[in-house]
Order: structure tokens, then C-alpha cells, then sequence
């Protein structure tokens, strides 16, 4: 190091001393960090174990949610073969008003609901599966008890459906088991039937909570299931009540917001307000009143960046529709974005799609849709699809599918949308009999990189060699990695794979600085990777065009070399453009020397290198 | 807002019947560990790259919940300070590119003494202002390759860029940084 860089280096330590750094992890970083790593456990969840981890509630629509996974993990992405955008599902055998949809890992259940034609609107017990492989809907047996608007949430091995029954003494529950496709009765909650109640699966229990006539007990009380313990307790009292809002989990707290309405739907906050309940301590706290319209909000949960909610007043006029997020870290709410809506007489819903580039929240209104991108923070109306048909009504166009139960899905979203009719006088009728529905499912675009753009080279197998390349699994591996493989004649230091390693793939790319420093003389290493993604890649005077197999004697050899990991260790340097992709080999041996012997065999395994294939 | 459980001595007994399989105690345990090591560190070198320490203070603490939040798995401490120093100089590239600070920042720099350094101290004032005046990608292979004692190849893992990059922009930051100086004492 000369002069001016240990001056440099020197002025830097002075630097250093200038900052004073708590020592102790401070409470809002604990706190934000705790709910990133629930969210990522809940995302690695989803890709890994095929289970949809979720929380906000609609009125009839539960999205499906996880804890334990039991029984077979699927395989693969069931919903594989649909492309990005809308693709239309065929609908269930009998499409039922009041029925409850609910992903269960692998199907969606379409259950109870009222029969097309019944005389005495009796809610029904059986119900539907969409099976996304097949792309058809097969019957599931009856339940013990009838519903209709019921709640559902998807532990990992059983939906439990509350709300259902028709016994005027409690609220009542039953539980399918989809593997063996049978049912329970699960014992009666303490609490009274009411209606407009929230739902938040925790991961090992069920919240219900909240609801029923504005001024009621039941607008602040609450009580949880344990399916290991098959009983219930009652929550503490909520310090405010609500009877129109979502519940979501935000990984170790349920937070309820929305308001509390009268029979004229007269609201009694000025804003939309929210509450969070810890299970942990059985209490409650406050988050700041939104300025968020009461006459309907709808709230997701993001994970990290918290709480999305976003608001319909009656009478609203264009750019009159709100959104804001809410970060739990700080418990402020963020600024107002409009949302990209014309005005309506709806009521909002939202889900989460959570995917690898972040999440993204499906928004729908009176027929119309707009994504959320939690990376960019903006909102997109979504076209087509059940959005695009309309009928006339009092003289002019109404969006045919203004209403719409929406359901996560894995990574994608179902949604059963419900048209309107056109009554004699011309004007538009909602849920009248004749009512069209149409079924469909929409996967957000994603920038994220395909498998075949995250493969990396590889070499064919060979005795005596030890291989190791980098995830193709978005999810797992760091996006900025290049797609690399180590390939050594020894087993690699352990110390160069821990941490870096999941299911036997490496998450980045890196050296394996270890096992190159303790090489023997006749030891090698190889390290293969692509230069960016994609393919298209010119030549140049660094990446010269090349063809397999490439040549050892066409390398650089450095016997020194920036970052040397020890003296006796040379680096022979390959960079190529091949098959329009630049391509970056570098070989290491144990000594400076290496005999010819081990420069055939390094040579060999270079022959051994293979390109993925660009079809993935 | 509620306090931390651990900062409340009256809640209730912990139920862990009814809260999710979400955090494992055992990372629930080592954030404070894992803050501790590593954090103090990040602090200085945002603070070598950014020259504000309230700045470098929330983006080491940023840098920090994005890592441990997503890294649950990750047992090997040389890991995580990997991932940390790679998501503090991401978050140190956003801080720049959002809010412009470094146009600002220039703008707002007073102009260098005109007196030749005669000390170590005033040497070593030139450097800094010198080093603070560096594009923000310079200042941080130059924090990363003089302060952190990163090789080239490190530095090019961490900041995702090849390592003749590096190379490059060690040479003009030097390059730079030695002009400032020939500049002052020649003034």
C-alpha cells in the first residue's frame, strides 16, 4: 500500500471514530425485523411448500392461509400452465350465492351458499373443488351443518368454515379435511351468532372477532381456536368495535381496521380506524385514526411495509378514492394515493399475490381492477378479462361483473365475479335471479427472472469431482448473484457452503475461498459463470467469441492476482462469449506450477462444461 | 404504542398456542447479537460513504431489517455481514439516486483552505473533503477496499459489479483523491 492509500485509509479510521452507534438494537428495528422475517417465512412458505399464507377478509371470501403443512407438499406450482394476465376458469357445477371460496394448498373449495331456485333460500352443505391441474371442478362431500356467507381459513391440513349453522345460541364451526375428504364438527365458540365478523388465521389458531348490530358486545369481543387443542377462549375486549372492516395477521399480531355502522350505514369514527390485538399477551393498542373514508375500507397486509388500506365514500366523485399505507414500525400512516377508480355504489376488495418481486395487491370496485406493486408503491388499473364486458343500463354503460369474490391463491388470484341484470324499466338489478357469473384467474405480470435466465452452467458429472451451482429458484437465490458453478477435485470446506447453500444449491455466487487456500498441489478448482442474464451477448475484445469446449491454453494465467487467497495459488482466466452469452471461467490450483498431470485433469473437466439450455 | 414484550414486565404469560410458527425464538434471540456485531460497523462505513451520520445511522439500521428479516436461515455470521454490506450499499445507492443528496451535497461544500497542509491533521482534512467530493460509487470501493480491507474480488460481490470495475474506479477515485492534494499543496 503506498502513501496516499494509507493516508486514505487513515482518514477513513479517523471517520469512523467520528459516529457513535447505539449498541442496542433499538425497539423499532426489532420490531420491523420481526415482521419481515415472518413475512419471508410466510413467502418461502408459499413457493416451497405450495401453501398460501394470507388474512384479509372479505365478505364471503376467506383467502386460504397455512401454518403446517400436512400431508404431501405439492409438487409443483398448480397454477404452472396459466400464463401472466386473465384466463377464464370454467364455473362449478351449481354457482351458489353466499358460497365461501378457499384455497387449500392444491384446490379451491367453492362451498354452502344458496341453491339457484331454492323456494325457502335454505343454505346448502355440499359443495365444489377446482382442481387447477385439470382444470375442472369435481363435488366434495356434505358438511354436518349448512352455511352461507361463511368464514374459512386454511390451517395446512383442514379448512374450517365459522359461521355456519343455524343454532341462534353461539356461532358455530365445522372443519374438511380435503385428503380424506371428511368433515367435524368443531366445538362451539363462546361466542354469539352475529354477522360481519373478522377472521385472522395466526398460523396455529383462528381469531374471530368483532362484528354484529352497531352498539352490540359483540362489536369488540372475540375469541380463538386451537385445532392441536380442539377448543376455544375468549380474547380481551377490543378498545374500539368494528363491524365493517378486514382482520390480517401481520405475523405476530392481528390487526383489525374499518368502522363501526349503524343501520344506516352512518358510521360512528369520523375516519376509518384499526386495532391491534398481540395473542401473545392477550392485549390490545391503538394505531392512529386514518383519514381514510368509514363508509367502507378494505386493508391488506404487506409484510414489511405493513398495512394497505383504501377507502369508497358514498357520493364520491372521480380522484375521490383513497389509499394509504400504515407502517407498524413507526405506526404512522404514509402519504394519500388516489386510486385509480371511477366512482360507484361497491363495496372494495383487495387481496395480496404475493410473487418473488415483491408483492402485489389485487384491488377490485364496481367491476374494475388496479394492481399495488409493494416495490414501486403505485397503483395500475388492470384491463380486460371480467373488467371489459358491459350492459346498458339507464341509458348508459354499467360494467357487466360489478361484483367479485376474490381469493389468493398461491400466486395468483381467483376470482368468482357476479354480473348484473337488467330489470324491465331498463334499470340495473343486483343479485336478481338470472344473474350471469364467470370464474377466472389473473397472475400479476413479474419482472422476476424466469428459471431458464437463473441457470447456470454446468459440468456433466465425473468421478472424482464435487459440484455445486447456484438456485434457479428466484425465491432462494439473491437476484444479483450470476448464475455460477464450482466444480473442485477435492470436497469443498464446508465453511465455503454454510449459509450459502439451501436444498443443495448455492443462494449466491462467491468463491470458495476456503477450499482454494488449502488446495493441494494436485488440487483444482473451477468456477463457471454467465456475465449478466438473458442471452444476446456480443463479443468484445474482453469476451471474445468462443465454442465449447473451451481451452486452458487460451487462459490468462495470473500468478498473482487482486485478492490472492494465498501465494502459492494462480488463477488462469477464461472469458468467452459463447452461444451469445458471456461466459466467465476461472481455474485455481495448489501450486504455481502445476504438472501436467493436473492440468489434464483440470483440462478434462473444462471439456465437461455444458451450457443450460435457454428453454430452461 | 405497546412496548416490547420483553420490555413489559406486566403482560401476560406468553401463550404460544395461539401465535404462529412466524419468528424462531432462537432468531427472535440472536437480533440483538446479530445488531450488535455487525450494525456498529455498517454505521461507519455509511458514514464514510454518505459524511452524515443520521443518514448513515437509518440506512445501517434499513440495511439491517432487510437482511435478518429475510436471512432466517442463515447461520454463518460471515454470511449475514456479506448480505448486510451488500444491502447497506444498495440502500446508500437509493439514498443518492432518490433524494439527489450528493448534487446537494456538493453544492453545499465550501471551498477547500487555501493554505497548503502543514500537519497530519490538516492532511488528513483534505482527505476527507476530497473523499467526500468522489462520485458515491468511487467512495464506496474506496471504503470498501481501504477501510474494510475487502480484495477487489469482495468488493465486487458486494457492490454487484465485476471486479475489473472495481479496479477501475479504485484508479480514478486515487487518481482523484491524489489530484485534490497535488492541487491544494500546489495552491
Amino acid at each position: 500500500m503506498n502513501g496516499l492509500e494509507g493516508r486514505v485509509q487513515e482518514t477513513m479510521r479517523r471517520m469512523a471514530d467520528e459516529v457513535r452507534p447505539a449498541l442496542l438494537l433499538p425497539a423499532r428495528v426489532r420490531k420491523r425485523t420481526l415482521r419481515r422475517q415472518a413475512l419471508t417465512t410466510v413467502v418461502a412458505a408459499i413457493v416451497l411448500a405450495g401453501v398460501f399464507v394470507g388474512g384479509a377478509v372479505g365478505l364471503s371470501v376467506v383467502r386460504s392461509t397455512a401454518g403446517h403443512h400436512v400431508g404431501p407438499a405439492p409438487l409443483s406450482n398448480p397454477w404452472a400452465g396459466v400464463g401472466a394476465g386473465w384466463t377464464e376458469l370454467p364455473p362449478p357445477p351449481e354457482v351458489r350465492d353466499g358460497a365461501t371460496y378457499v384455497w387449500v394448498g392444491d384446490r379451491l373449495l367453492a362451498w354452502g351458499g344458496i341453491a339457484p331456485g331454492s323456494a325457502h333460500y335454505a343454505p346448502t352443505s355440499n359443495g365444489f373443488a377446482f382442481d387447477p391441474a385439470t382444470m375442472s371442478w369435481t363435488s366434495i362431500p356434505p358438511a354436518p351443518l349448512p352455511g352461507e356467507y361463511a368464514h374459512a381459513v386454511w390451517t395446512g391440513s383442514e379448512a374450517i368454515f365459522v359461521g355456519v349453522g343455524t343454532d341462534p345460541s353461539g356461532l358455530q364451526g365445522e372443519a374438511f379435511d380435503p385428503s380424506s375428504g371428511t368433515w367435524r364438527v368443531i366445538p362451539q365458540t363462546p361466542l354469539t351468532p352475529r354477522s360481519r365478523e373478522m377472521v385472522a388465521w395466526t398460523g396455529q389458531g383462528l381469531i374471530v372477532w368483532g362484528g354484529g348490530k352497531s352498539g352490540d358486545a359483540a362489536n369488540r369481543s372475540g375469541a380463538a381456536y386451537v385445532p392441536s387443542t380442539n377448543a376455544w377462549h375468549t380474547i380481551a375486549d377490543a378498545p374500539i368495535g368494528l363491524n365493517q372492516g378486514d382482520a390480517v395477521w401481520t405475523g405476530h399480531e392481528m390487526l383489525v381496521f374499518g368502522s363501526l355502522l349503524n343501520n344506516g350505514n352512518i358510521a360512528s369514527t369520523q375516519n376509518a380506524v384499526g386495532a391491534e390485538y398481540d395473542p401473545s399477551t392477550d392485549t390490545w393498542s391503538s394505531i392512529p385514526p386514518s383519514s381514510l373514508s368509514p363508509q367502507a375500507t378494505v386493508a391488506v397486509w404487506l409484510g414489511g411495509n405493513g398495512l394497505l388500506a383504501w377507502d369508497y365514500e358514498a357520493h364520491a366523485q372521480v380522484g375521490d378514492m383513497h389509499a394509504r399505507t400504515h407502517d407498524g414500525a413507526s405506526n404512522t400512516w404514509g402519504e394519500v394515493q388516489a386510486m385509480p377508480f371511477e366512482p360507484g355504489e361497491c363495496y372494495p376488495d383487495s387481496a395480496l399475490v404475493p410473487n418473488v418481486s415483491g408483492n402485489t395487491v389485487f384491488a377490485w370496485y364496481c367491476g374494475q381492477a388496479a394492481i399495488w406493486d409493494s416495490v414501486t408503491g403505485t397503483w395500475l388499473p388492470v384491463h380486460d378479462g371480467p373488467t371489459e364486458p358491459t350492459v346498458q343500463a339507464n341509458g348508459r354503460p354499467y360494467k357487466l361483473f360489478r361484483f367479485a369474490d376474490l381469493v389468493s391463491a398461491e400466486n395468483v388470484l381467483v376470482l368468482a365475479a357476479e354480473g348484473i341484470t337488467v330489470g324491465k324499466g331498463g334499470e340495473p338489478c343486483y343479485g336478481c335471479p338470472g344473474a350471469p357469473h364467470s370464474f377466472w384467474v389473473y397472475r400479476p405480470p413479474s419482472d422476476a427472472p424466469t428459471p431458464a435466465e437463473l441457470a447456470p452452467p454446468a459440468f456433466a458429472q465425473a468421478d472424482g469431482w464435487h459440484t455445486i451451482s447456484t438456485s434457479t429458484d428466484p425465491v432462494l437465490v439473491d437476484l444479483q448473484t450470476a448464475p455460477t458453478v464450482w466444480t473442485a477435485n477435492v470436497p469443498f470446506d464446508p465453511s465455503d457452503l454454510a449459509g450459502r447453500t439451501v436444498d443443495g444449491a448455492l443462494t449466491e455466487s462467491y468463491f470458495p475461498l476456503n477450499t482454494m487456500k488449502s488446495l493441494r498441489r494436485e488440487g483444482v478448482v473451477i468456477v463457471a459463470a454467465f456475465v449478466g442474464r438473458g442471452v444476446g451477448a456480443s463479443p468484445n475484445v474482453n469476451f471474445p467469441a468462443r465454442t465449447l469446449p473451451l481451452r486452458l491454453s487460451d487462459a490468462q494465467v495470473l500468478d498473482s492476482w487482486e485478492g490472492q487467497v494465498a501465494p502459492n495459488v494462480p488463477e488462469y482466466r477464461l472469458l468467452a462469449t459463447v452461444d451469445g452469452r458471456w461466459l466467465e471461467v476461472r481455474v485455481y490450483f495448489g501450486t504455481l506450477a502445476p504438472s501436467a498431470s493436473t492440468l489434464q485433469a483440470a483440462q478434462e473437466e473444462l471439456s465437461r462444461l455444458q451450457l443450460p439450455s435457454r428453454a430452461g | 404504542m405497546r412496548p416490547e414484550p420483553n420490555e413489559c414486565p406486566a403482560c401476560p404469560v406468553y401463550r404460544p398456542d395461539i401465535v404462529g410458527p412466524d419468528v424462531d425464538p432462537v432468531d427472535r434471540s440472536r437480533l440483538g447479537e446479530l445488531y450488535r456485531r455487525h450494525v456498529p460497523e455498517m454505521v461507519r462505513l455509511a458514514y464514510i460513504v454518505t459524511g452524515d451520520a443520521n443518514v448513515a445511522e437509518d440506512l445501517a439500521q434499513d440495511a439491517f431489517v432487510r437482511v435478518a428479516g429475510r436471512f432466517t436461515h442463515l447461520r454463518s455470521q460471515d454470511a449475514f455481514r456479506f448480505y448486510l454490506r451488500r444491502a447497506l450499499f444498495n440502500l446508500c445507492k437509493n439514498h443518492f439516486r432518490h433524494r439527489d443528496v450528493e448534487r446537494a451535497f456538493m453544492r453545499s461544500q465550501p471551498a477547500l483552505e487555501p493554505h497548503p497542509p502543514d500537519s497530519r491533521a490538516e492532511t488528513h482534512e483534505l482527505i476527507r473533503a476530497a473523499l467526500l467530493r468522489l462520485p458515491e460509487r468511487q467512495r464506496a470501493v474506496i471504503a470498501l477496499r481501504y477501510f474494510d480491507d475487502l480484495s477487489v474480488e469482495a468488493t465486487a460481490q458486494v457492490l454487484g459489479c465485476r471486479p475489473g470495475t472495481v479496479k477501475s474506479l479504485t484508479s480514478r477515485a486515487m487518481e482523484a483523491l491524489r489530484a485534490a492534494l497535488k492541487a491544494e499543496v500546489d495552491s
